[in-house]
């Protein structure tokens, strides 16, 4: 399971940053716009092939099931882990624990998931992301051709 | 020895009621420690700071030479919280000459937006712990010469590309 995002949807409302922020006191989540014409949430990718679990001297971070998993007792705040993640998405400074998205495992689906008011975030496999974006992609071309074809009748 | 260090070594712990030692000293292997700070956010006496010299940005992590008796649980979990098993606590004689000694380290530049953001040791030790397909992209340069920041953005820019082309198409 991890947290998908349809780029297409996003509207840089940053409904997601609060939620997360209210779930963990710091936000793992971070939305910012590109160039004006696009806005992009970036947390932890949750890698097959995690270079921050690979740099950990302690295995505070370790590669479970599909899952980048985080113990807190055993960090070390070594920082290691920040300056290894090819996204930059594992943040800390010395006050505070190093911020990794967990996939909230008290809940079914994570609060950014829920909150997202156009549903741009999609928590599930890499099958159910898949189908879902090409459903979406399939009705967005149906749109556009239903509109021009409107447009000439009109 | 400064006054001041001798008084505090007088006022407090258990070690102070002995004129000699032994003494608990820190002991830290200037070629294993990296520049992290996994001590110095565990332990305060420890500091951390960025200075400029003529070389370039700098860190500079100041440990203090000897601790107190009641310390001594500090002394473990400093050997234990180093990455590189660079600390070692041990019992010496004589108190150290310096109350503290300083490690500095060069640290490595953003290519994008020149922040300072890692010693060169601590990116040397992620290099060799990665392996060299996930170190380069193909075409472009080498996120880990990016700070965290401009990682995020150079990620933004990259999977934004396609859809900021086709939003640029339909306005015109």
């Amino acid at each position: 399971m991890e947290i998908y995002v349809d780029l297409e949807r996003c509207i840089f409302c940053r409904a997601c940053e609060v939620a997360c922020e209210r779930e963990h006191g710091e936000s793992r989540i971070s939305v910012e716009a590109v160039k004006d014409r696009a806005s992009v949430p970036v947390s932890c990718h949750h890698c097959e092939v995690a270079p921050c679990a690979m740099v950990c001297p302690t295995g505070a971070l370790s590669q479970e099931g599909g899952e980048v998993a985080f113990d807190v007792g055993l960090c070390t705040r070594c920082g290691l882990c920040v300056i290894a993640c090819p996204f930059g998405a594992a943040e800390f400074d010395p006050v505070s624990m190093v911020q990794k998205c967990d996939l909230c495992p008290d809940w079914d689906v994570p609060p950014c998931v829920l909150t997202c008011p156009t549903e741009a975030l999609i928590f599930g496999d890499r099958d159910l992301a898949t189908v879902e974006m090409r459903r979406r992609a399939a009705s967005r071309i149906a749109q556009s051709y239903a509109s021009a074809v409107g447009r000439e009748r009109a | 020895m400064t006054d001041a260090y001798a008084d505090a070594k007088a006022k407090t712990g258990p070690s102070s009621s002995r004129d000699s030692g032994p003494w608990r000293v820190l002991l830290v292997d200037e070629d294993k420690c990296i520049g992290c700070r996994a001590c110095s956010n565990l332990w305060r006496e420890i500091s951390c700071a960025l200075s400029f010299s003529e070389a370039g940005p700098e860190r500079t992590i100041k440990f203090p030479a000897a601790f107190e008796e009641f310390e001594a649980r500090i002394g473990e979990a400093l050997a234990e919280v180093c990455p590189t098993g660079a600390i070692s606590a041990a019992l010496a004689d004589d108190l150290p000459e310096e109350e503290s000694f300083a490690l500095t380290f060069r640290l490595a530049r953003c290519r994008r937006c020149r922040t300072p953001f890692a010693t060169e040791k601590e990116m040397d030790y992620i290099r060799d712990r990665l392996p060299e397909e996930i170190q380069a992209r193909s075409s472009a340069a080498s996120w880990m010469e990016l700070c965290p920041s401009c990682r995020r953005s150079a990620e933004r820019d990259a999977v934004s590309r396609e859809l900021i082309v086709a939003r640029s198409w339909a306005r015109r």
